[in-house]
């Protein structure tokens, strides 16, 4: 496998050549941060295959600018806004991909772990949410971002944040309401 | 301030993330992919070349042209009926664009004559063009259509791509808008129509001379989407769920389809699906088969194209080549069902801003294909003798046709 990158600047000024240590240093922050971004691709999709599909992508944008990346302490942040904007744009495309890119057939009979009553009720209603808002949840509720960095990643304001996290969990307690856990305060157990 | 309910998603969204472990992409299939970004960079900027930066990633790896000489496959098992009925054939016009050796006809409107309107209802922008029937304006523009009880059912985008399925009655007006699959089919016949909406399928004739539509209920938690009848009365469905599972079912049961990725067409002729079965992670292409209507073989198989959709007599299909990713796909292939070998194919020319965005059968020997061609969209058809002909054109941008099929199985 070729692993060095040709780097050409300007119109022909001159090419600067890149040496492998470019492609290990960009494979192993893909090694590392690979599982973790495909679990957030899921919650984003709700759909497996589409999320390896959306970590893809993301992982090849990255790529194209992971020269001009220079602090590398903000690429997680960077990667992050990648995998949400594709996902918010990738109904836009007009002839997405045919194919779907794993090799794993289902089992036969396929397992899944047990999915019934509160949990499923929770994922049910995380999936009906429009995609921003959805994308909210994801990261405050599963990435544990600040409302800040929300805001940042999704380019919406703290505002937008607080009251798209806050409609949201308001809708949960008015729809999921077959669960007669959900609804209560913390404050409200500890009483 | 944490709540309660805060707490419990947030568990919830873990306890569902932590079960998801993925095919692992490796730097071959990320630099493929980013190739392919760039590509479609340089289309929609217009910019041929001369980027102000350009990655050359490497080309050792090789991408994938249009398969020239299939791999091979293996023996058919079966031969398509010839006993289906054959719908009305538009006469087409000569055209100068004559195959090119080996059956390769090339993918421009230059040159090609204008051939009679299309024989299948389609969408220009907000559009209905019907055969034989005045243009008709819809409220607003809609991915998908499908004649319905006098009006229409359409898949609309609402609130970020949320897909929503409408119902517009006679005069034109809306009747009600739910969450619900985005896509619509109908049987070969046009007799009946299946969509999803709040999370059930439902089927019903066209015409609504029927009692209230049959529906089934969806595994819970998906959100899926008809892919095409396979017999009367009998519809694949994805669920669209973690593991995106296929069911046929006939609106009383679910039965799961075993062993297939992906189902992109049905073929309502002979019972059959084509089925993506395998993914080469290595260089991105895909092996596809033509299988039962449970999963099970029926043969061929190929690697070199995707199986889109089957004519209505189930002797052909349209494919795109395996491994295609982009704006739209360079090169598209007619190829028989029975041996998933090329009966003819359009492939662009040189390195223009050439590709098709969808296609549906007209007949059981003609396509039509909404072509981007230089700066302007085209409805175009293509036949298995190779001949391709201008329908209609529109202005567009690159990235988005204004051409849509109505709604087919």
């Amino acid at each position: 496998m070729v692993r060095t990158v040709q780097v050409v600047v300007g119109t022909g000024m001159g090419a600067v050549m890149v040496t492998q240590d470019r492609d290990a240093d960009f494979a192993a922050y893909m090694q590392a941060r690979q599982p973790s971004l495909l679990r957030t691709a899921y919650l984003l999709t709700g759909d497996r295959h589409t999320a390896e599909d959306l970590v893809q992508t993301s992982f090849a944008k990255l790529y194209l600018s992971w020269e001009r990346v220079q602090r590398r302490e903000l690429v997680d942040g960077y990667v992050r806004r990648i995998l949400v904007n594709e996902h918010s744009s990738l109904w836009r495309r007009p002839f997405k991909r045919r194919e779907i890119v794993s090799g794993d057939v289902p089992e036969t009979h396929a397992v899944d772990r047990p999915d019934t009553g509160e949990s499923a009720a929770l994922w049910a209603f995380v999936q009906t949410l429009p995609r921003k808002q959805r994308a909210v949840i994801v990261l405050r509720y599963y990435e544990d971002l600040s409302e800040a960095e929300t805001a940042d990643v999704l380019g919406i304001s703290v505002g937008t944040v607080k009251s798209q996290a806050s409609r949201a969990i308001a809708a949960m307690r008015s729809r999921v309401h077959d669960h007669p856990g959900l609804g209560r305060d913390t404050a409200e157990e500890d009483r | 301030m944490s709540t309660h309910d805060e707490d419990r998603l947030s568990r919830s969204l873990h306890d569902r993330a932590g079960d998801v472990h993925g095919a692992p992409v490796d730097l071959a299939d990320v630099q493929r992919s980013a190739r392919g970004i760039q590509t479609r960079r340089r289309v929609v900027a217009g910019v041929a070349a001369l980027a102000v930066v350009a990655v050359a990633v490497p080309v050792a790896l090789g991408v994938r042209g249009a398969p020239g000489s299939e791999r091979p496959v293996a023996p058919a098992t079966s031969t398509p009926s010839t006993a289906v009925s054959r719908t009305p054939t538009p006469t087409p016009t000569p055209s100068p664009t004559t195959p090119q050796p080996e059956g390769v006809t090339p993918l421009t409107v230059q040159g090609a004559h204008t051939g009679v309107p299309a024989q299948i209802t389609y969408l220009r922008g907000r559009t209905v063009v019907a055969p034989g029937a005045d243009p008709v304006d819809l409220p607003a523009t809609y991915e998908s259509i499908a004649p319905y009880r006098g009006g229409w059912l359409a898949v609309q985008r609402k609130r970020q791509g949320q897909p929503y399925v409408v119902h517009i009655d006679a005069s034109g007006q809306v009747t009600s808008s739910k969450p619900g699959g985005d896509r619509i089919v109908t049987s070969q016949d046009g007799v009946e129509v299946s969509w999803v909406e709040d999370g059930k399928l439902f089927l019903d004739t066209t015409n609504g001379h029927s009692d209230l539509p049959q529906s089934i209920d969806l595994p819970a938690g998906s959100s899926g989407f008809p892919v095409g009848f396979v017999s009367p009365g009998s519809v694949v469905v994805n669920d669209n769920a973690q593991d995106r599972k296929y069911y046929v079912t006939d609106l009383k049961a679910l039965t799961e389809i075993h062993g297939v990725l992906g189902v992109r067409a049905t073929d309502q002729a002979l019972g059959r699906l084509g089925a993506q079965v395998s993914y080469d992670s290595h260089d991105g292409t895909s092996c596809w088969k033509v299988a039962t209507n449970t999963g099970g073989d029926r043969e061929p198989k190929t690697c070199d194209w995707t199986i889109e959709s089957f004519s209505a007599d189930g002797a052909h299909f349209v494919g795109y080549p395996s491994g295609i990713d982009g704006l739209g796909s360079a090169t598209v292939g007619l190829l028989d069902s029975a041996t998933a070998r090329r009966v003819a194919s359009f492939d662009r020319q040189g390195d223009g801003v050439t590709y098709v965005s969808d296609a549906a059968w007209e007949d059981e020997a003609h396509v039509l294909a909404s072509l981007h061609d230089g700066d302007q969209w085209y409805l175009v058809r293509l036949g298995l003798d190779g001949s391709l002909q201008k329908v209609d054109e529109a202005p567009g941008s690159a990235d988005e046709s204004p051409f849509r099929f109505a709604a087919h199985s």
